[in-house]
């Protein structure tokens, strides 16, 4: 009994022993309040953040962001990646500009995201939806291009219905691969929402970043990159969750 | 009585660009009859089977189940050396792919499962059951719906010895009582020995050999017309280069 609480324990002393060197460093002057603030003084800010509202206010702006645009890109990512996936006639026309266009850096297009849509929603959730449109797309895509065609001959000997043997066999056989290319995309997600928050808009947490940094408020710039990677550790334990409840059937899942 | 289809295949001919893999067979198989097909590997036992089950196109001829040229899979059903579950859906669910997974398919599927004993697996992965017990539930799976024709194409080729002996029984039982049709497609004498009505060997894409096999069932290797069967198949398959003259019919004269 006694052993494994060292063990939930073990993981988490070199990241305590930081931060209280780190306070330590602050508070007796060996790291200056200039480069980097105290633990303390990040959570106090936090605090009052919280209390004034501001906080929960760009939180929920950045969230609303990321999810609309994960939506609409993962969606149309998804929609087409069934398609080209089980319609070759489809697949001859579209998977060639689709695997070009991937080679854009979707940051590069920032410059002309804010040409057009300026520092308004559009632009941060356009340049989310493209950035998470890739990743799902391609994993959809050779997921069902990869699921054992043996397995759709036995489900079609079976007289499966088109509508079964689309779900039961050929959307559940790619799920592993779709699966990726969700948890991949929620990375990318909050990726690209972080650089185009903190480059043209005029809420959410990267704007709070920046905005600080204009009156040299250290204390909510380390707040913002806390906060960012909080949101990113939740985005990923979510699709690590979906990834056990979906791929049960899957021994490595277990 | 039998619920069997016929099948009659005329100078049946398969070409894969310029191999010619079946050179006119013609074969006629009672409905409910038992035939297990021998050869040596790569001979078209494989192909035979799939253009009967119209998963291969014929190059030439013709393949009528009950007198006609069938397009569908409606009461056929296949086996092969792979299990072919699916491991995302339960063991039931699997043996429930059967009957369509229709309404109401819950009951026939624990039905089949109970056939070949593994109606306690059933809300279980596939994973975790044995190389056997998977072929078991492929067995189930394809007598959930009552077929009118089994073919199986070597589907015991992958288990270990013991595990065959028991599903041979498993498979002539369920054909005992059900009565389809059955086509066997092995490489093992003995097990085409032990199921079969009527032996087909297949050489060079012709038939070679077309052996009835009279003894009762169940057979036993100990029975001494079993082991002559057995040489008389061995012998022609490993004898097929130096001994082409062989006719079936001198064959048949001698058993
Ligand atoms: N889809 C295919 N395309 C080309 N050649 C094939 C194909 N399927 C089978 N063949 C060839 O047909 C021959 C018979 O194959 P098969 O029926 O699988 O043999 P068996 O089952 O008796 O071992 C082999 O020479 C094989 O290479
Ligand atoms: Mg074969």
């Amino acid at each position: 009994m006694k052993k494994k609480w060292i063990h939930l324990l073990e993981p988490w002393i070199i990241p305590i022993l930081i931060v209280v060197i780190w306070e330590v460093s602050n508070k007796t002057g060996i790291l200056a309040n200039t480069i980097l603030p105290a633990p303390s003084d990040v959570v106090k800010a936090g605090y009052e953040q919280a209390v004034s509202g501001v906080l929960f206010e760009h939180l929920q702006i950045s969230t609303t962001r990321a999810l609309i645009g994960f939506l609409i890109g993962g969606s149309i990512a998804f929609v087409i990646g069934i398609l080209n996936g089980i319609v070759p006639f489809a697949q001859r026309y579209l998977d060639t500009t689709i695997q070009m266009l991937r080679n854009i850096p979707n940051l590069a297009l920032i410059p002309l995201v804010i040409i057009w849509f300026g520092v308004g929603e559009e632009g941060k959730i356009f340049l989310v939806a493209i950035s998470v449109f890739f990743p799902i797309y391609v994993n959809t895509y050779h997921g069902i291009r990869n699921v054992d065609p043996r397995l759709i001959e036995m489900g079609k000997i079976y007289n499966l219905s088109k509508f079964k043997l689309f779900f039961k066999v050929i959307i559940l056989g790619a799920m592993p691969s779709i699966l990726v290319g969700i948890r991949y995309s929620l990375g990318i997600m909050w990726l690209t929402l972080i650089v185009a928050e903190t480059v043209a808009a005029s809420s959410g947490i990267g704007y709070m970043s920046m905005n600080a940094r204009e009156y040299m408020q250290l204390d909510i710039v380390v707040l913002a990159i806390i906060l960012y990677a909080i949101l990113g550790k939740i985005a990923d334990s979510i699709a690590k969750l979906l990834e056990k409840k979906l791929l049960k059937w899957n021994p490595v899942y277990q | 009585m039998t619920n069997g289809i016929n099948i009659e295949l005329v100078n049946l001919t398969k070409r894969f660009g310029k191999n010619e893999v079946l050179k006119g067979i013609n074969l006629i198989i009672p409905a409910g009859q038992f035939v297990a097909i021998v050869g040596k590997s790569g001979c078209g036992k494989s192909t035979l089977l799939r253009i009967i089950a119209n998963l291969e196109q014929k190059t030439d001829g013709e393949s009528l189940k009950d007198g006609i040229q069938q397009e569908d899979f409606s009461g056929v059903r296949v086996m092969f050396q792979e299990d072919r579950l699916l491991p995302w859906l339960s063991v039931l669910e699997n043996v429930g792919v059967g009957t369509k997974l229709i309404k109401n398919w819950q009951p026939l599927a624990l039905k089949a499962l109970d056939q070949v004993g593994l109606k306690d697996r059933a809300n279980e992965w596939p994973h975790v059951l044995s190389g056997g017990q998977k072929q078991r539930v492929a067995l189930a799976r394809a007598l959930s719906a009552k077929p009118r024709l089994l073919l199986l194409d070597e589907p015991l080729g992958a288990l270990d010895a013991l595990t065959r002996l028991e599903m041979q029984n498993l498979i002539e039982e369920l054909w005992l009582n059900q009565k389809y049709t059955s086509l066997l497609v092995t490489h093992d004498v003995a097990e085409a020995i032990t199921l079969a009505d009527r032996i087909i060997l297949i050489e060079d894409g012709n038939l070679a050999l077309d052996l009835p096999v009279k003894l009762p069932r169940p057979r036993t290797r100990s029975n001494p017309k079993f082991a002559e069967l057995e040489e008389i198949l061995l012998q022609h398959l490993l004898g097929q280069q130096n001994e082409k003259s062989t006719k079936p019919k001198e064959l048949q004269a001698i058993i």
